[in-house]
C-alpha cells in the first residue's frame, strides 16, 4: 500500500521553468525594491532640468549655430525621454507591480523638459505664438474703385 | 603644418583679391549736360558756354563733357563774377578762377561788364548797379535793361515810361539821349552798336543819337550779323542775307545758317543739313565766289545754333533742332552728344528679353497661382522646385563650357534675366525718344516725333494692347505705348503710337479738344479670363472720350477730383458722364497735392508687425493730401475722394515759402519736407495713418484671418472705420530740395525716403527713423495697446545723417527729379536722377539679401573649398598610417 506525505517545507529544487510563488515575506521585499527602481527610472528625467535649464540660460537669445545646435539636442533629447518611456520600463514590466504611477511622473519629467526647452524656443522667437507669426494670413490691401487725381497740367 | 601655411596664405591671398575687386558704386554712370546753347566762348581746349536756361560752365573741346558748371555771370571772354546770395558778397574772377576783387552788395545779378581799362566793372540788377572801386553805387529808378558797350564805352539801358535812355559811364554817369519805345523791347548786340526791337520801333543806338531802323525788315530778322553789320531776314520760303537799309548781298535756302567770320568780315559761312549730309559754304563777301565741302553726318534735324569754334581748322560746334550737338573741322566729326536730355517729359523702361529665363520655371509659376504659403502644393512644389533646380544647374554647365573664357557676356545675361540692366526711354521736351542702356551708357535708338509744333506738350503717356489700334501694323498682343500731346494754343490734342520693336513713331489720330484734365488707363473686361487695356480722357469741360474708341467703361467705379482754380471738385464716372460728387472752397492758396494712389503699384501690405504685436495700416487709395499756405503758415489737409471729407487737418508755422516745399503720400504715410525759419532748419514732417485695431493674441488672428472666410480686415475700411493719425516732425540737417520714395517690384522690401538735397547730392533716408511711431524716452514703458514702437530708436528731433547712405557718394549734380524702376530681384531697384545732369545708380533699400554682391569672391570659395577637401584626405591618410593608432587597433 503506497502512502503519499506532502512536506510542507520543500527539500527539492523547483523543476525548470517553475516558478515559485511570493510568499508574503519575501514579495514585500521584491515589490519594494522593484518600486524602489521604477521611481528611480521615473524621477531620472528630473536630475537633468536644471542641467538644461542652466545650459540654455547660458547659451543667450542670440541665434547662433551653437545655440541651434544645443537646443536641438535638448529638444531631442526631450521627446525621445518621453518617445523611450515603455523602454525606459520594459524591465519591470509584469513583476505584480503597477508601473501607471511611476509612468505619470516619467512622463510629466518629459514634458517639463520639452516644456523647458519649448520656452526657450519662445524666447527666441521661434514658437509662433505671437499674433505677428501669422501675419501673412492678413491680405493685402485692394482698392475696389480707381481714383485719378488731375496730375497732366 | 606645410598644408597650413598653404592654407593661410590662400586665404589672405583670396581677401586680397576681394577688396581689390569691392569698387562702390561700379554700376553707376552720369552724364553732365549743357543743353540749348545760347553763347560760347573758346579758349585752347575749353569752350565757356551759357545756355538758354542762363547756366554757364565749361565744356572738354576735345570730348564734348561738361568739365565743370557753375554760377558764374560771364562779363566778357575771361572774366566772370559770383554772388552769393546768403553771404550777399559778389566776387570777380578771370579765367585761371583766381580772385580779382569782392565786394559786398544785397540784390542778384543779372549781368556785369568790364571798363576799357578795366577799371571798373559794373554790376546790376534789376534796378541797381555799382562798381567795384566803388566809383558808382546808384540805384536808379527804372528798370535797367542792358549793359553794354557803344564803340567801346560802357553804357546801360533803361527802360522809362515811354522811352529808353542810354547812359555812358566815364568819369561819371552821364544821361547820353532817349528815344520813344515801348516796353519789354530786346537788344542786340550789332557789332560796335546795340540794336533795340520792340513791337513798334527798331533803333540802332550809336554813341550819341539812335538811327530808326526799316521796321518792317528788323520784323523778320531771323539773325542779327553784327561783324559784318548785316541782317539775316526770312520771308515767305527764302531766306535772304541784307544790309540794314535792305539791299541783299546773298540769298539761301530757308534750311540753311549763317555763321559769322570772327576774324574779318569778308567771309560768311554757310551750314546746310540734308540727306545726312553737312554742307560748308564759305562766302567771300569781295569776290562773291563761294567754296564749299561736305561732310556725311546722319541725322533727319534741322540746325537750330552754329558756333565758329577754329578758324583754321574750320571747325564748328553745330546743334540741330533735336539738340544734337555735334564739333566738326575739316577732319570731319570729332564728337556728339545728345544734349536734349536736359529737358525731360517722361522716363520709362523696357527689359531685355532673354530666352533663357530661368527663374520663369515651373515652380515659380505654381507660386504665383496657389500661393507661397499654400499647404496643399507644398509636395508638388518641392519636387517642382528640386527638378527645376537641377535642370538649371544642367544648363548652367552647358553655358559655362560654350562660354569659357567669355566671363562678361555671361555676367550681361544674368543682369538681364534678372532685370538689373534694363534699356531706358526718355522722352524730352525736344520731342526726340532716346533710349540707352542703363549699364553702358550707350545709345540704343534714337526716334523723333514730327508734324507738330514747339506748342503741343506731353500730356499723357501709357500703355495699351497694339492689336487693337487701328491704321497701326502691329497684330500681336505686346502692349504697345500711346503718348497724347495737347496744344492749348491750337486746341488740338494729338496721338502717337510708339512701337518700340520696330523703332517707329507713328501719329494715329489728331483731333480737337478742350485742355485735357485727367487721363487714365482703362482696363475693360470682355468675358471670363479676357480683357483689354484702354485709355480714358477728360477734357476740362467734361468731355469723356477714350482711345481707342470703347463705349462700355462702367464696369468699375472711377472716383476723380481737381483743383479748379482753389476750389477743389469731386466727380464720380457713371453712364459716360460725370457726376459732381462734392466742392470744398479752399480759403488758403493751394500749393501741392498728392495722391496716396500711384500707377502700377502693387497691392501692399496692410499688416506690420512690431514687437510681436500685429498692428494694420488704414491704407485708402481715395485720400488725397494738399498743403496749402496762409502767411508764413503750412496746412496739411488728408481729404477722402469718395466723400469729400477733411479726416485730418494740421498747421505748421514759420515755413518759409521761398526755400522748396515737398508733398509725397505713399500707402498711409505723408511726409511734408519744409524749412523751420525758427529752427533755421530743414524739417521733415511725418503724418501716419493707423487702424485703431491692434491684434496681440495669435488665437485672434487665426480666428480672423483662418478660420473665417471673410477676414476681419475688409471691414476696416467700411463699417469699422476708426482712424488713428500720429505725427511728428524731425530736423534735417541738409537742405531738401525734392523728396521721393523708394519702390521695389513686390513693395516687401523696405521702402526708405530719397531726398535729392540742395546742394545736388542724393541721399537715402532710413524710413524708420522718421515714424511717428518712435517714444519720446528709451525708459518709457510700451502699453499692450500702444502704437509705439519698443524696435524703434526714441526720438530725437535732428536726424543723423549717415553719409554712407549718400547714393551720389561725394560727387554733386544738378539734378531735379528721380525716376525708379524695379528689376526681377525684390531687394533691388534702378534709380535714375535727371535735371541737367543725369545720374544713374542701382539701389537696394535694405541690402542685397537676394543676390550675391558684385564682389562675391568664386575663387576664393573654389580654393577654399578644394583646400578643405584635400586637406581633409591627406589628414585621414596621416592618421591611419601612424604608429600610435595602428598599435591602438592591436591593442
Amino acid at each position: 500500500m503506497w502512502e503519499i506525505k506532502i512536506k510542507k517545507e520543500n527539500s527539492l529544487p523547483d523543476p525548470v521553468g517553475y516558478k515559485k510563488a511570493f510568499d508574503d515575506c519575501q514579495g514585500q521585499e521584491l515589490r519594494d525594491d522593484l518600486e524602489k527602481k521604477a521611481m528611480g527610472i521615473a524621477k531620472g528625467g528630473f536630475g537633468n532640468i536644471f542641467m538644461i535649464m542652466f545650459t540654455l540660460y547660458m547659451t543667450g537669445n542670440m541665434m547662433n549655430i551653437f545655440t541651434i545646435v544645443i537646443i536641438g539636442q535638448f529638444l531631442w533629447q526631450a521627446i525621445s525621454t518621453i518617445a523611450k518611456m515603455d523602454q525606459a520600463f520594459s524591465l519591470l514590466e509584469n513583476r505584480g507591480i503597477s508601473l501607471f504611477f511611476y509612468k505619470l511622473i516619467y512622463l510629466s519629467a518629459g514634458l517639463l523638459q520639452l516644456g523647458v526647452v519649448l520656452y526657450k524656443l519662445y524666447n527666441i522667437g521661434l514658437l509662433p505664438l505671437n499674433s505677428a507669426d501669422w501675419i501673412d494670413l492678413v491680405p493685402l490691401h485692394h482698392q475696389e474703385e480707381i481714383v485719378v487725381p488731375y496730375s497732366y497740367n | 603644418m606645410l598644408l597650413l601655411i598653404v592654407s593661410v596664405a590662400g586665404i589672405i591671398f583670396n581677401n586680397v583679391l576681394a577688396l581689390q575687386q569691392q569698387q562702390a558704386g561700379v554700376h553707376d554712370w552720369n552724364k553732365r549736360l549743357f543743353g540749348e546753347l545760347k553763347y560760347i566762348q573758346v579758349q585752347d581746349q575749353t569752350i565757356f558756354y551759357q545756355n538758354t536756361n542762363n547756366q554757364n560752365g565749361i565744356i572738354d573741346k576735345s570730348t564734348g563733357q561738361v568739365k565743370s558748371r557753375n554760377t558764374y555771370t560771364m562779363c566778357d571772354s575771361y572774366n566772370y563774377v559770383t554772388y552769393e546770395p546768403n553771404q550777399q558778397i559778389i566776387q570777380l574772377f578771370n579765367e585761371g578762377y583766381s580772385v580779382l576783387a569782392e565786394q559786398e552788395i544785397s540784390g542778384n545779378i543779372d549781368h556785369c561788364l568790364i571798363g576799357l581799362n578795366g577799371e571798373f566793372i559794373i554790376i546790376y540788377g534789376q534796378t541797381i548797379f555799382s562798381t567795384f572801386n566803388n566809383k558808382f553805387n546808384e540805384k536808379v529808378d527804372h528798370q535797367i535793361i542792358h549793359a553794354g558797350y557803344i564803340f567801346d564805352v560802357p553804357v546801360v539801358l533803361l527802360q522809362k515810361q515811354n522811352e529808353i535812355c542810354i547812359y555812358q559811364i566815364r568819369e561819371s554817369i552821364t544821361q547820353s539821349y532817349c528815344v520813344e519805345s515801348l516796353n519789354n523791347g530786346k537788344i542786340h548786340e550789332f557789332g560796335n552798336t546795340l540794336i533795340y526791337q520792340d513791337a513798334k520801333f527798331a533803333y540802332q543806338l550809336k554813341e550819341k543819337s539812335a538811327k530808326l531802323l526799316n521796321f518792317e525788315i528788323i520784323k523778320k530778322v531771323d539773325k542779327f550779323v553784327g561783324f559784318s553789320q548785316t541782317l539775316v531776314i526770312t520771308e515767305k520760303s527764302k531766306k535772304q542775307i541784307v544790309n540794314l537799309d535792305g539791299q541783299v548781298e546773298y540769298e539761301l535756302s530757308q534750311d540753311e545758317f549763317v555763321i559769322q567770320n570772327l576774324e574779318n568780315q569778308k567771309y560768311y559761312y554757310i551750314l546746310k543739313q540734308k540727306n545726312n549730309e553737312l554742307k560748308i559754304v564759305s562766302y567771300d563777301r569781295d569776290t562773291k565766289q563761294t567754296h564749299s565741302e561736305v561732310i556725311e553726318l546722319q541725322t533727319n534735324s534741322l540746325i537750330l545754333n552754329a558756333f565758329l569754334i577754329d578758324q583754321n581748322k574750320r571747325q564748328f560746334l553745330i546743334q540741330y533742332q533735336d539738340l544734337q550737338t555735334v564739333l566738326v573741322d575739316n577732319k570731319g566729326i570729332r564728337w556728339t552728344t545728345e544734349q536734349s536730355l536736359i529737358s525731360i517729359d517722361t522716363v520709362f523702361y523696357e527689359k531685355y528679353e532673354n530666352q533663357e529665363q530661368t527663374h520663369k520655371n515651373s515652380y515659380y509659376e505654381s507660386l504665383e497661382k496657389h500661393g507661397t504659403s499654400n499647404p496643399l502644393y507644398l509636395i508638388q512644389n518641392v519636387i517642382s522646385r528640386v527638378l527645376n533646380e537641377v535642370k538649371d544647374l544642367q544648363e548652367v554647365v552647358t553655358h559655362f563650357i560654350d562660354n569659357l573664357g567669355k566671363e562678361k557676356v555671361q555676367t550681361r545675361e544674368m543682369e538681364q534675366t534678372y532685370g538689373l540692366k534694363q534699356k531706358v526711354y526718355f522722352l524730352t521736351t525736344y520731342g526726340t525718344l532716346l533710349c540707352y542702356d542703363t549699364q553702358e551708357l550707350s545709345l540704343l535708338i534714337k526716334l523723333q516725333i514730327n508734324n507738330q509744333d514747339n506748342s503741343f506738350r506731353l500730356v499723357a503717356h501709357h500703355q495699351i494692347d497694339s492689336n487693337l489700334i487701328t491704321h497701326f501694323d502691329n497684330n500681336d498682343a505686346q502692349p504697345t505705348h500711346v503718348l497724347f500731346y495737347y496744344s492749348k494754343e491750337k486746341s488740338r490734342l494729338n496721338t502717337f503710337i510708339l512701337d518700340l520693336q520696330h523703332g517707329i513713331i507713328q501719329q494715329v489720330a489728331s483731333q480737337s479738344s478742350k485742355n485735357i484734365v485727367w487721363t487714365l488707363p482703362y482696363r475693360v473686361e470682355g468675358g471670363p479670363g479676357q480683357h483689354h487695356n484702354i485709355v480714358i480722357l477728360i477734357d476740362e469741360e467734361n468731355n469723356i472720350f477714350t482711345y481707342p474708341k470703347n463705349d462700355s467703361i462702367n464696369t468699375k467705379e472711377i472716383i476723380l477730383y481737381r483743383n479748379d482754380n482753389g476750389v477743389l471738385r469731386g466727380y464720380k464716372l457713371f453712364n459716360n458722364e460725370l457726376v459732381n460728387l462734392w466742392t470744398i472752397n479752399m480759403k488758403d492758396e493751394i500749393l501741392i497735392i498728392r495722391s496716396s494712389y500711384h500707377v502700377g503699384e502693387e497691392n501692399p501690405r496692410v499688416a506690420i508687425w512690431d514687437d510681436r504685436k500685429v498692428i494694420y495700416k488704414l491704407i485708402d487709395h481715395s485720400n488725397f493730401a494738399i498743403l496749402t499756405s496762409d502767411g508764413d503758415k503750412l496746412k496739411l489737409l488728408i481729404i477722402n475722394a469718395k466723400s469729400g471729407k477733411i479726416i485730418y487737418q494740421s498747421v505748421q508755422s514759420e515755413a518759409d515759402f521761398n526755400q522748396p516745399i515737398n508733398l509725397v503720400f505713399d500707402e498711409h504715410q505723408v511726409f511734408v519736407t519744409y524749412y523751420n525759419k525758427a529752427q533755421m532748419m530743414f524739417e521733415i514732417w511725418t503724418v501716419e495713418i493707423y487702424h485703431a485695431k491692434i491684434e496681440v493674441s495669435f488665437i485672434k488672428m487665426l480666428e480672423n484671418y483662418y478660420f473665417t472666410k471673410t477676414p476681419i480686415i475688409t471691414n476696416y475700411y467700411k463699417a469699422d472705420f476708426e482712424a488713428f493719425f500720429l505725427q511728428q516732425v524731425y530736423g534735417y540737417p541738409l537742405g531738401i530740395k525734392y523728396l521721393g520714395m523708394s519702390r521695389t517690384q513686390k513693395s516687401l522690401t523696405k521702402k526708405n525716403l530719397l531726398i535729392i538735397t540742395t546742394s545736388g547730392q542724393l541721399h537715402s533716408l532710413d524710413r524708420n527713423l522718421v515714424s511717428t511711431r518712435r517714444r519720446e524716452k528709451a525708459d518709457q514703458p510700451i502699453l499692450e495697446y500702444s502704437l509705439q514702437s519698443a524696435e524703434l530708436p526714441p526720438y530725437q528731433y535732428q536726424l543723423p545723417i549717415n553719409f554712407l547712405n549718400m547714393l551720389s557718394y561725394h560727387q554733386t549734380f544738378d539734378i531735379e527729379k528721380f525716376s525708379i524702376e524695379s528689376t526681377n530681384l525684390e531687394s533691388s531697384a534702378l534709380l535714375l536722377v535727371y535735371g541737367s545732369d543725369i545720374f544713374f545708380t542701382r539701389i537696394a533699400p535694405d541690402k542685397t539679401y537676394d543676390m550675391l554682391l558684385d564682389n562675391f569672391n568664386y575663387n576664393a570659395l573654389i580654393v577654399t573649398t578644394v583646400l578643405i577637401v584635400v586637406a581633409t584626405k591627406v589628414l585621414s591618410k596621416l592618421v591611419k598610417s601612424s604608429k600610435q593608432v595602428k598599435q591602438f587597433y592591436l591593442n
